[in-house]
């Protein structure tokens, strides 16, 4: 009987371990908004979530949020490295919305910059990454390289550089719908493998433009990687989830004005995760439930 | 005892393996704001019904020489009567395989001409964000102030007629060698060529 029981508490062991592993290898994390990679412009410090509730454009994670340009493989990326370098492909994430262009850019600092947010999917693989509706809405065109799905209030979403892509115009489509794959297409040239994702909307007092992307995609992406009954699903509806306060990391690449100082240093913490995981406190438990039980015995 | 002190040991390393996933790692939390906007309809003034251009509504509707489909007349006729805000078409440029949606608060026409795609849009809902303030746009579009855009190649200019906001984008299928997608020129033709077409407010 011993050797089934002791046998029983390796595996135990090990799974719990697996467990506490697995949540640890891959932690989401991400830089504030307005953090862009040093040297890259100055992006906007903004806490609204613009598309609140928005499923997050691909269909499974990991996705990486980071510059194209800047990243490796990137024209302004770091020299001879290729795009599918695993800092590509790994946290935390950074916004690109406002990075340095020349073109106007009203919501931007500088009165020009990038458009929206690039986002990796968990390999730099092309064609074999789907992507879905971010909202119930219509396909209201597709370029070449382009797919626009525009909701019933005009809020339009913009899907670039994808291959198969899975719809029409004039279509109907639902939040999850697939849309297309993941790849570089982009007039007759190649871009890296990403999907650039634009939400463009009517502002008051401004008028249609490109607005801030990026905590709506870390929204969106929480809630992918952690759905509870009301947020996440195809079948959730539409009113947005409440969001959980965002814990936001700070890298040191970034030279741009940031949001405060961090509360505490995370170096000094020795754990980088932002999302709680319950793997910790079920150990715990166990482990003390354990020693309860070993007490329990020698009392008897 | 054995069983139960190896799991009592793995499972605090574990806890302490766990540390990695949620103790205080917390680095300036931040609220942020999700009552986002407050969803405002503008007030739509639509052009005297005199004013549609019957030209550019049959220009959507013919039958197109290079085989493209282009929209049945009768529903051409039904979506455009249907548009919560004033519709604008090209007048002078014939899109291959048009398509207008409308839907709720917008409507949008789509097309080819020779490999390029535009897109206009024009909808009547506002988000209207608080501490966000106004901003004049610094191209003068039809009369008025808006802005012009380069987005991956793809030429968007946006500006503010008929109480709506409306948007022209231009996208070329071949964006290195196609001279309309090299400067604003084509983009600013089709804004300024826009003429309306109708819409419930006809």
């Amino acid at each position: 009987m011993r050797a089934p029981t002791f046998a029983f508490a390796l595996a135990l062991a090990f799974a719990l371990l697996t467990v506490a592993g697995s949540a640890s290898a891959a932690p989401f994390t991400y830089d504030p908004p307005g953090g862009l990679v040093a040297g890259s412009g100055k992006g906007r410090v903004d806490l609204k979530v613009y598309a609140p509730g928005i499923r997050f454009p691909i269909e499974q994670g990991p996705a990486f949020a980071n510059s194209q340009v800047w990243g490796h493989g990137g024209n302004s990326g770091p020299a001879s490295t290729e795009q599918c370098d695993a800092e590509n492909f790994s946290y935390p994430w950074h916004d690109n919305y406002c990075e340095t262009r020349a073109y106007s850019m009203p919501l931007c600092p500088a009165g020009n910059g990038h458009q929206g947010q690039d986002i990796r999917a968990a390999s730099c693989k092309k064609g074999v990454h789907a992507t879905v509706a971010a909202v119930d809405g219509t396909i209201t065109s597709i370029g070449s390289y382009s797919v626009y799905l525009t909701a019933a209030d005009g809020t339009r979403f913009d899907y670039l550089h994808m291959q198969d892509v899975a719809v029409k115009v004039g279509q109907k489509v639902k939040r999850g719908d697939p849309m297309g794959k993941v790849s570089n297409q982009f007039g007759g040239e190649a871009t890296t493998v990403h999907l650039h994702f634009n939400i463009h909307q009517n502002v008051a007092g401004v008028g249609a433009v490109y607005v801030p992307t990026y905590l709506s995609l870390v929204q969106s992406y929480e809630t992918l990687l952690d759905p509870t009954p009301d947020a996440g699903t195809d079948a959730a509806p539409p009113p947005p989830p409440p969001p959980p306060p965002p814990v936001i990391q700070q890298t040191p690449a970034s030279s741009d004005p940031v949001p405060p100082p961090p509360a505490e240093d995370a170096a000094d913490s020795g754990c980088t995760v932002t999302r709680p995981a319950p793997a910790p406190l079920f150990g715990l438990a166990l482990g003390l439930a354990a020693l309860g039980m070993i007490a329990a015995r020698r009392r008897r | 005892m054995r069983a139960v002190l190896g799991i009592a040991f793995v499972c605090l390393a574990a806890t302490a393996l766990g540390c990695n996933d949620n103790t205080a790692a917390t680095v300036g939390a931040q609220p942020v704001s999700t009552a986002t906007s407050r969803l405002t309809q503008g007030a739509v003034t639509w052009p005297d019904a005199s004013k549609v251009d019957e030209r550019a509504i049959a220009a959507l509707a013919a039958p197109r020489s290079d085989g493209s489909s282009a929209i049945g007349s009768r529903e051409l006729s039904a979506l455009i009567a249907r548009s919560p805000v004033p519709v604008l078409a090209p007048s002078r440029v014939v899109l291959a395989s048009p398509s207008l949606v409308v839907e709720g608060e917008y409507f949008a026409l789509s097309g080819r001409v020779d490999g390029a795609t535009i897109a206009l849009q024009g909808t009547r809902a506002a988000h209207r964000y608080e501490g966000l303030e106004p901003v004049a746009g610094d191209r003068v579009l039809r009369a008025t102030k808006g802005f012009v855009s380069v987005n991956e190649g793809i030429r968007t200019a946006s500006w503010m007629e008929n109480g709506a906001a409306y948007s022209v984008d231009v996208e070329c299928a071949d964006l290195v060698n196609d001279a309309r997608c090299a400067s604003d020129d084509f983009l600013l033709s089709i804004v300024a060529q826009l003429t309306y077409v109708g819409g419930s407010g006809r």
